[in-house]
C-alpha cells in the first residue's frame, strides 16, 4: 500500500518504522531536513523536505497515488490542512492527529465532515492505556481483544509463586481456572512458550483470559486485587487533564501535583472534586506529605523521562503502590524489563499501533483477514485477531492434530457468547473468532498458522 | 564495524558476476571457442565465495555508512580481481596487471585498454570486455539490490556508495524497486540500440559490444578503429545513445510516470544537453579547416563530443590532429561529465552548475556584501550542506588529480600524455592525447603507472569516498558498540 507520513518526529518516524516493517511503501514530509534525513537513512521509505500543507509539494511527494495519508505534525491545525489536502487531491484515507483539548472537542465534528478516516490523539490513547492498567493493579500491561471480552495481561512472576516450578500443561489444573500463558520474557529473550515450559521467578508473562478468569487468576496467584481508589499523579500535562477526567468518572480518588501554579489553577476549575497540590513533584517529602504511602497507584507524567523514570524507582521503594511512568525516549524500552519500575507508557507505540490496526482493518479489504493486531513484548510477538469467513483445511481439526508453525500459538477462540481457552480437543469452526500469538511476522491468514 | 556484513555483501556481488560470466560462455559456445572453457573455474571460484557468504549471514544485517563505503569498494575492487582471471587464464592478455587494468576499465566504463590488437582477441573475450561496461555502468551492487533481498532499511547507504551524483535519491519508497526500476530503463535502452543498429545492418555481434560500450559509458569497441569503421549513420546512432544513457535517469522516470513537465524542466539535463550544443558548434567552426567539408566536420564534432562528455571514449576520428582549441575544449568536457544518476563518469553537470553558481554568488557577494543569496538549482535553494560537499569533493578530486599527475610524471612522457593520461582515467573516459590518444593505448606504462590509473578509475567511478577511505585507519576501527542485543 501506497503511505504518506506527514511530519516525521517522534510520533511519524515510529509510524513510518512500523508500515516500513509491514512492507508497505512509505514516504515521509517534514519540515526539517534533519528529521527526513533520520528516517530515510534508517528505513527504506522516501524523505521529501517539503511542507505538508503546501498541496504543490503534497503532489511532488505523490499524494494523488497515495492510499493512506496520515498528519502528525506538531500543529492540529496543519494536520487538518494536510489531510483535506491529501482527502482532496489524492482521493485516499487519510488520520490526522489531534493534541489539543479544543481540537478534540471538534474532532467527530471535523471527522464526520471533513471525511477523515480517523482522528487520533495521542494523549487520550496514553490516558485511556493508563486507565486500562489501573483496572488491574498487578498487570504491566493490559489488551482487550473481541471489544473487551477477552483480555491479554502482562505480569511479572513473582519469587515462591504458585505458577513456578511447574509445566505450563498442568498450570490450568493447578490453579483451577481457565487461562493460557502465551508469552514468557526472560533475560531479554521471548519465549512462545509449549506445554513443558516452565516457569521461573522473575519471568515475565502474558496471559490470555476472559475478564472473570483473570481475577481468579491474580487471586490464585497472590496478585494483588483489590481495586485501585486513591491514585497520585505528578506533572499536569493534557495527558493527566484526559487521566483525571477518566478517573473521577469512574470515582477515584485523585491527587495532582503541579510546578506550575497557573495550570494549578487551570486544573482546579477543571476538577473541583480533584485535589491539585502546587508543589515540586519531584520533592520525597512532598511526595510523602501528599500521601504517597497510602496511594494505591501512582502515575508519572512530567514532561522529563529521567524524572519519570527516578520517581517511578523512588515510589516503588518506599511503598507498594502500583506506579506507571510516561516515557518518549523508546530506544532503551528492553532494559526497562530488567528494573523493577513498573508499568511503561510510550505514547508513540500506542499512536503507532492504533496507526497500524487502521491499516490492517484497511488491508483486510484488499488481501488479509486479520481484524485486529496488537504488538506485544516490545515489538516481537504479535497478537492476531482473525474472522473466520471461509472453508479452509484448519477448520474442524482438533487442534491437537494441527500441525502448528514453530512460535504459533493459537490462545482464545470466541464462539457466539462464550470464549474458549483452547485445549487439544478443541477445534475452529466457521463463524469463530480466534486470537493467533506469534513470534512471526506478517501472518495474513489463519490458515498461514500450519505448516 | 561489522566485518560479517562487509563479507555479505562482497560474495553476494561475486556470486553476481559468477552468473554474469555464464553470458561470455553462451558466447563461446555459439562461435565455437575454446577460450570459453577459462571462465568456467573463475565461476565456480565465485559462486562457492557467494554460497558461503550466504551461508554465513550474519545476525545483524545493518549496514552504516561505514561497512557500505568499505563493501563497495571491495566489492568492487573484488570484481576486477576474478574479473581479470579468464584474460590471463585463457592467454588473450597474459599479463596479469594489464589484464587487471583492462578489466578495471571495464568495469569503471572507463575504455581505456591496454591492447594494441583489439580484434585480436576472441569473441568471447571481447564480449566479457563490453559486458562489464555493461554492468559496471548502472552499478553492481544497484544489480544486487535489485535481486537479493537485503531487509532492512539502512540499504540507502549502499545506492549512495555506488552510485554517481552529490544527492542520490530514490525514484520510489522501496529500495528494491527503485533499483529494478533503474535496471528496467537501462535494459530497455539498451535493447533498443541493439535492435537500432541491427536494422541499420551492423553485425549483432558488434552491435551488442558497441551498445554495452554506449549504455555504460564505456567506450570498449571491438575493432581496433574504434567506431570509425562504421557507416556515419551507425555512428550517429551510438553518439545519440551516448548522449540518452549520459541523462540523469530520473528524467526517464518522469517520462515513464508521465510527468513529462518535470522531466522537461530539469535544469541539469537542460544545462548538460546545452553544453553539447554549443561545444559542437564550437569544435565544428575549429575543425571546419581540417576537414574541409561541412557535414563530416558538424558529425565527427557531434560524435566526439557526446563521446567525451559521456565519459564514454570512442572515436571515429584521432582528435589528437585537431587544433589546440578544441583539444582544450573536449580535456574540459571530460572533467565535466555527465548528469548525476546517470552511467557517465567525470564531475557530473550538476556539481559543475552548482561550482560555477557559487562562483557567481561570491562576485557578486564581493561587490554587494550584504545580500542574501542562495544557490538555486531545479528553482529550488539548496541545502548549504550539499554545497559545501561539493566543494570538497572538487577539491579532494583536484588533489587526487595532482598527485596521480605527479606520480605518472615519473615515466618522464609530455605534459599533455601525462596530464590527459590521468583526465582521462579518473573521470573515466578512456582514450587521452597524444601518447594516450584515440589511436593509441596505455600498454607502454610502467606497472607503477598503471596502478595509479587503476586506482584512479576507481576513485573516479564510485566517487572519491569508497576507495579514499579504505587509507584511513578510522575506517577500520572497531567501532565502539557492543553486538549484544
Amino acid at each position: 500500500m501506497q503511505t504518506l507520513v506527514i511530519g516525521c518526529g517522534t510520533i511519524g518516524s515510529t509510524i513510518a518504522a512500523l508500515l516500513c516493517r509491514e512492507g508497505h511503501n512509505v514516504t515521509v514530509i517534514d519540515r526539517s531536513r534533519d528529521n527526513v534525513q533520520n528516517v530515510t537513512d534508517r528505513l527504506d521509505a522516501m524523505g521529501y523536505c517539503a511542507d505538508g500543507t503546501n498541496l504543490d509539494d503534497l503532489i511532488e511527494a505523490g499524494v494523488k497515488d497515495t492510499d493512506l495519508a496520515i498528519a502528525v505534525t506538531e500543529g492540529d491545525e496543519k494536520n487538518f490542512i494536510a489531510c483535506m489536502l491529501a482527502k482532496k487531491a489524492g482521493n485516499c484515507q487519510t488520520i490526522c492527529r489531534v493534541a489539543t483539548a479544543e481540537s478534540q472537542r471538534n474532532a467527530r465534528f471535523l471527522r464526520d465532515e471533513m471525511g477523515l478516516s480517523m482522528v487520533i490523539n495521542p494523549k487520550i490513547l496514553s490516558a485511556r492505556a493508563i486507565q486500562r492498567l489501573l483496572k488491574y493493579p498487578a498487570a504491566i500491561d493490559v489488551e482487550t481483544f473481541a471489544n473487551g471480552r477477552v483480555e491479554l495481561s502482562r505480569y511479572r512472576v513473582r519469587e515462591n509463586s504458585i505458577l513456578t516450578d511447574c509445566p505450563l500443561k498442568d498450570l490450568s489444573q493447578r490453579i483451577r481456572c481457565s487461562i493460557l500463558v502465551c508469552i514468557v520474557e526472560r533475560n531479554g529473550e521471548v519465549f512462545i512458550p509449549g506445554g513443558d515450559f516452565t516457569l521461573r521467578a522473575n519471568d515475565i508473562i502474558s496471559v490470555v483470559a476472559d475478564n472473570a478468569n483473570i481475577m481468579k487468576f491474580m487471586k490464585k496467584a497472590g496478585m494483588d486485587t483489590d481495586p485501585v481508589r486513591r491514585v497520585m499523579i505528578v506533572g499536569g500535562s493534557s495527558t493527566a487533564e484526559y487521566l483525571t477526567r477518566m478517573l473521577l468518572e469512574l470515582g477515584m480518588d485523585v491527587t495532582l501535583i503541579e510546578k506550575d501554579m497557573k495550570r494549578c489553577e487551570e486544573l482546579s476549575y477543571l476538577f473541583p472534586k480533584a485535589s491539585i497540590v502546587h508543589d515540586d513533584g519531584t520533592d520525597r517529602d512532598t511526595l510523602v506529605e501528599e500521601g504517597v504511602l497510602t496511594s494505591d497507584a501512582f502515575v508519572a507524567l512530567t514532561s522529563r523521562d529521567e524524572e519519570n523514570i527516578l520517581l517511578s524507582l523512588y515510589v516503588k521503594s518506599i511503598s507498594g503502590a502500583k506506579v506507571i511512568s510516561r516515557m518518549h525516549h523508546i530506544s532503551y524500552d528492553n532494559l526497562m524489563d530488567d528494573f523493577d519500575i513498573g508499568s511503561v507508557i510510550v505514547p508513540q507505540n500506542i499512536v503507532a499501533n492504533a496507526v497500524l490496526r487502521f491499516v490492517r482493518a484497511m488491508n483486510n479489504s484488499m488481501d488479509s483477514n486479520v481484524e485486529t493486531l496488537y504488538r506485544l513484548a516490545g515489538g516481537r510477538v504479535e497478537a492476531l485477531e482473525f474472522a473466520i469467513k471461509d472453508v479452509s483445511p484448519i477448520i474442524g481439526v482438533p487442534l491437537k492434530n494441527l500441525r502448528l508453525k514453530p512460535q504459533v500459538i493459537i490462545a482464545a477462540i470466541m464462539r457466539r457468547d462464550g470464549v474458549i481457552i483452547p485445549g487439544g480437543t478443541d477445534s475452529i469452526q466457521i463463524g469463530d473468532r480466534v486470537i493467533i500469538i506469534t513470534a512471526q511476522e506478517g501472518l495474513n491468514e489463519i490458515k498461514e498458522i500450519v505448516l | 564495524m561489522n566485518l560479517s556484513v562487509i563479507f555479505y555483501i562482497v560474495g553476494q556481488v561475486l556470486g553476481i558476476e559468477g552468473i554474469a560470466m555464464a553470458l561470455p560462455c553462451v558466447v563461446a559456445l555459439i562461435y565455437h571457442e575454446r577460450q570459453g572453457l577459462a571462465f568456467l573455474p573463475v565461476i565456480a571460484v565465485c559462486l562457492i565465495l557467494g554460497l558461503i557468504a550466504r551461508i554465513r549471514k550474519p545476525a545483524r544485517m545493518e549496514v552504516f555508512a561505514r561497512e557500505s563505503l568499505i563493501s563497495v569498494a571491495l566489492a568492487w575492487i573484488a570484481i576486477s580481481l576474478l574479473g581479470a582471471l579468464p584474460f590471463v587464464i585463457c592467454g588473450d592478455i597474459p599479463h596479469y596487471l594489464n589484464a587487471v587494468f583492462e578489466t578495471v576499465s571495464g568495469f569503471t566504463t572507463t575504455g581505456s585498454s591496454i591492447l594494441t590488437d583489439v580484434e585480436a582477441l576472441s569473441h568471447c573475450m571481447l564480449f566479457w570486455r563490453s559486458f562489464t561496461h555493461w554492468i559496471g555502468g548502472m552499478g553492481i551492487l544497484v544489480l544486487m539490490l535489485a535481486v537479493i533481498p537485503m531487509g532492512g532499511g539502512k540499504t540507502m547507504n549502499l545506492m549512495r556508495a555506488e552510485s554517481p551524483g552529490p544527492s542520490v535519491g530514490k525514484l520510489v519508497p522501496k529500495m528494491k524497486t527503485t533499483a529494478r526500476l533503474l535496471y528496467q530503463i537501462y535494459m530497455a535502452l539498451t535493447i533498443a540500440e541493439i535492435l537500432i543498429l541491427i536494422i541499420t545492418r551492423m553485425p549483432v555481434f558488434d552491435a551488442v559490444c558497441i551498445s554495452f560500450g554506449c549504455a555504460g559509458t564505456g567506450g570498449f569497441g571491438v575493432l581496433n578503429s574504434s567506431l570509425a569503421s562504421y557507416t556515419p549513420l551507425q555512428q550517429v546512432i551510438a553518439a545519440a545513445f551516448m548522449v540518452l544513457f549520459g541523462v540523469n535517469f530520473t528524467a526517464y522516470f518522469y517520462i515513464i510516470s508521465k510527468k513529462l513537465k518535470l522531466a522537461f524542466g530539469m535544469e541539469e539535463v537542460r544545462v548538460y544537453l546545452g553544453v553539447i550544443a554549443a561545444s559542437v558548434v564550437l569544435i565544428s567552426i575549429n575543425t571546419y579547416r581540417v576537414l574541409g567539408s561541412a557535414l563530416p566536420t558538424v558529425r565527427h564534432a557531434f560524435i566526439q563530443v557526446a563521446s567525451i562528455i559521456t565519459t564514454s571514449g570512442f572515436s571515429t576520428v584521432d582528435f589528437n590532429a585537431w587544433p589546440m582549441f578544441s583539444k582544450g575544449l573536449l580535456v574540459i568536457l571530460m572533467f565535466i561529465g555527465a548528469c548525476a544518476g546517470s552511467t557517465g563518469g567525470g564531475l557530473k553537470v550538476s556539481r559543475v552548475i552548482v561550482l560555477a553558481k557559487s562562483v557567481r554568488n561570491e562576485l557578486r557577494h564581493a561587490v554587494q556584501p550584504r545580500e542574501v543569496r542562495q544557490v538555486y538549482l531545479d528553482r529550488k535553494a539548496m541545502d548549504p550542506n550539499t554545497t559545501i560537499s561539493i566543494y570538497r569533493y572538487f577539491i579532494t578530486f583536484m588533489l587526487v588529480f595532482v598527485v596521480s599527475v605527479v606520480l605518472v610524471s615519473l615515466e618522464n612522457h609530455d605534459m599533455s600524455t601525462t596530464l590527459t593520461s590521468v583526465a582521462a582515467t579518473l573521470n573515466n573516459i578512456g582514450p587521452g592525447l597524444e601518447m594516450v590518444g584515440p589511436s593509441a593505448n596505455y600498454e607502454f606504462l610502467s606497472p607503477l603507472s598503471k596502478i595509479v590509473l587503476i586506482a584512479d578509475m576507481l576513485v573516479g567511478r564510485l566517487e572519491l569516498m569508497p576507495v579514499l577511505i579504505l587509507g584511513l585507519p578510522l575506517a577500520w576501527k572497531k567501532a565502539a558498540r557492543s553486538s549484544r542485543r
